[in-house]
């Protein structure tokens, strides 16, 4: 397995009383990982701290193995794409790109045609490159947003809700930039309230709720050990009330809701493991008449809903 | 052909050292700074005063020469003002190490209160660019996790204020000293006044400097750039309104002034008081009449409140060190 190259170890983060990251464990290993939880799950606090914006209330968090805040040569390795509007209004976009490029040590020679290819890079027309940044919207700030976090070539990106603004053919854009970045070898971390956004692009979740890291790992992974915490199965049959009895006496459910008129049981599996043991036998034994057994489809969208709600 | 192969190459270059980036950070608020005609306007008063200040320095170098202007008015005096200008104008000649030294410090030390103001007017102008604008539009977040330090952040910063007030006040001033020297009919002139341009830089660098800090504390007190001229202003005019009711009332409030403070130092500096003793004692006839200089009247030869002084300018810089530190944070 590769070497992570992001670590939080027992990582906590308060503002005064109030908790932004709970005693949280994780490895983030390279390539795109999609950080995604509800509003308030964390997720900003939790890249605030990778990209040394904050320090760890306790803990540590290690990005390449160092700890970022106020470590410079770590943070030349990292570009980062904050959520909030963060742009000089009276700046234009090329003075503003050029600037930043310099305090990250790129020489003035490079400008403006390393600013100018990364304008192109993130689709801003030309035509707007003489306006100034408070004249733009907000998709055309995001993509500038976009572009100054690509412009010292870090070896990670970090992108907190970068598609927040963007119309579907910008997110298919950036989504198309980052797939080519992360062919290059820039490992990437991005941030979302909504998993669908995240879900096509990302190798690796990181699942976050009220501080905690909810699940890690690889999609496929998650969506494995998810849908058997929580797997949910629809059953049709003469007498759902006697199949709800026999199960809740044997311990197997969290749940169960007899939809009386359509002879259906909805009910969810407390153990997969020892309830698929036991189903056949114990649906042999009950002689009820099955007509239907329907598994609810466990994308990884319903299971983050699940296990956020 | 997908977008990253048509438009996107990676740079591959190397990335330039600490101190460029300070520097550009400095170079960046100088360029902002001087977008703004106002500033432009202040520094060229400034070196209109520079002009001033060698127009004078060059009369005095003219004093030394037989056929020059200054003779030629001095002629056409009363006889008895002719003897006494004459009187003077041979002491000059005799004894330039004081007489270049002395009017050197007094007239830089007059000089140097114009050019305060028109330093303290030019924070008012670019006070809201300097931290209140990152923090509103919260570039700072951006800024912060760049490869910099909050320190270099800080430092490029202070770096701007520096270079702006330095070519408003301590350029002029150092010009003003080579061009009053090379401007004399004695180029010794230059050595007997190194004593008045050591103070005078000394007084500079170290009100300069005092000043930036001041000028980045308050610009990080307000998250709105017009807020922040507003506060440096109020600082400015209430510590003088505070430092005027001090000197009738408690004399410690007086320190509550930057502009009194940075007076102190200035009078510790350039020690008029010093000066005029010295005239008084060497030179012939005028002296006598400087005798009778109430000295009590007038500030400027009144004994320095220098401690005080270095005390609230050391507390007034750990204040302002305190405000960036829990103000500037990209939380």
């Amino acid at each position: 397995m590769s070497t992570p190259i992001i670590q939080g170890i027992n990582l906590s983060r308060w503002y005064g009383v109030v908790m932004g990251l709970n005693n949280i464990d994780f490895e983030i290993r390279p390539g795109i990982t999609g950080l995604v939880g509800p509003n308030g799950a964390g997720k900003s606090t939790l890249i605030q701290l990778i990209t040394g914006q904050l320090q760890p209330s306790s803990g540590r968090v290690r990005v390449f193995g160092k700890a970022p805040w106020n470590h410079p040569p770590t943070l030349r390795r990292i570009g980062y794409c904050p959520e909030r509007e963060s742009l000089p209004e009276q700046l234009k976009p090329l003075d503003w790109l050029k600037g930043l490029g310099q305090v990250s040590g790129i020489p003035a020679s490079a400008f403006p045609k390393l600013a100018q290819q990364l304008l192109h890079q993130v689709k801003l027309a030309e035509s707007h490159w003489g306006k100034r940044l408070g004249q733009y919207s907000k998709g055309m700030r995001q993509r500038v947003k976009l572009a100054q976090a690509l412009m010292h070539a870090p070896d990670l990106l970090i992108l907190d809700e970068p598609m927040n603004g963007l119309d579907p053919m910008a997110r298919q854009e950036v989504g198309e930039i980052l797939s080519a970045l992360s062919r290059e070898g820039v490992d990437i971390l991005i941030s979302s309230h909504i998993l669908t956004e995240l879900e096509s692009l990302c190798k690796n979740i990181l699942i976050m709720n009220w501080g905690r890291v909810i699940a890690s790992g690889a999609k496929d992974e998650i969506r494995s050990d998810l849908s058997q915490w929580a797997e949910e199965l629809v059953v049709r049959c003469d007498h759902p009330g006697k199949l709800a009895s026999i199960l809740f006496s044997e311990d197997l459910l969290l749940g169960f809701d007899i939809q009386a008129s359509e002879d259906k049981l909805a009910f969810r599996i407390k153990d997969p493991g020892i309830f698929y043991q036991r189903w056949g036998d114990l649906l042999q034994s009950s002689g009820l008449k099955i007509y239907e057994i329907k598994s609810k489809s466990q994308s990884l969208h319903q299971i983050f809903n699940k296990v956020t709600a | 052909m997908s977008l990253y192969r048509s438009a996107y190459q990676r740079w591959k270059g190397e990335h330039l050292g600490i101190w460029y980036r300070r520097f550009a950070i400095a170079a960046n608020g100088f360029q902002n700074a001087w977008a703004n005609k106002w500033v432009r306007n202040i520094v060229m008063a400034a070196w209109l005063f520079c002009l001033v200040q060698t127009a004078l320095l060059f009369g005095i170098g003219q004093l030394l020469v037989k056929d020059s202007v200054i003779y030629t008015l001095v002629e056409q005096l009363q006889p008895q003002l002719q003897t006494l200008a004459n009187g003077l104008m041979s002491w000059i000649v005799a004894h330039p190490e004081i007489s270049v030294r002395s009017t050197y410090s007094f007239l830089f030390y007059f000089f140097a209160g114009w050019f305060k103001v028109f330093s303290l007017i030019l924070i008012a102008l670019i006070i809201p660019a300097l931290i209140s604008r990152d923090l509103a539009s919260k570039a700072i977040i951006i800024y912060s996790s760049r490869a910099i330090s909050r320190v270099d952040y800080f430092l490029g910063k202070f770096m701007t204020v520096f270079a702006l007030l330095s070519v408003a006040w301590l350029l002029p001033v150092c010009t003003a000293w080579l061009l009053g020297g090379l401007l004399a009919p004695d180029w010794s002139f230059l050595w007997h006044s190194r004593m008045a341009l050591f103070k005078s830089a000394t007084y500079i660098t170290a009100a300069i400097g005092f000043l930036s800090l001041l000028a980045m504390g308050v610009s990080a007190l307000s998250m709105k750039e017009k807020s922040a001229t507003v506060y440096w202003v109020v600082l400015w005019v209430l510590g003088n309104v505070i430092s005027n009711i001090g000197r009738q009332t408690e004399p410690w409030l007086r320190h509550l002034s930057f502009n009194y403070n940075l007076e102190q130092l200035a009078l510790k500096l350039f020690q008029p008081r010093v000066e005029l003793t010295l005239l008084q004692e060497n030179v012939p006839v005028i002296g006598n009449l400087l005798r009778g200089v109430r000295v009590e009247r007038f500030p400027m030869f009144q004994d320095p409140h220098f401690n005080g002084a270095v005390i609230a300018c050391l507390a007034m810089t750990i204040l302002a060190i305190l405000i960036l530190h829990m103000k500037v944070k990209p939380e």
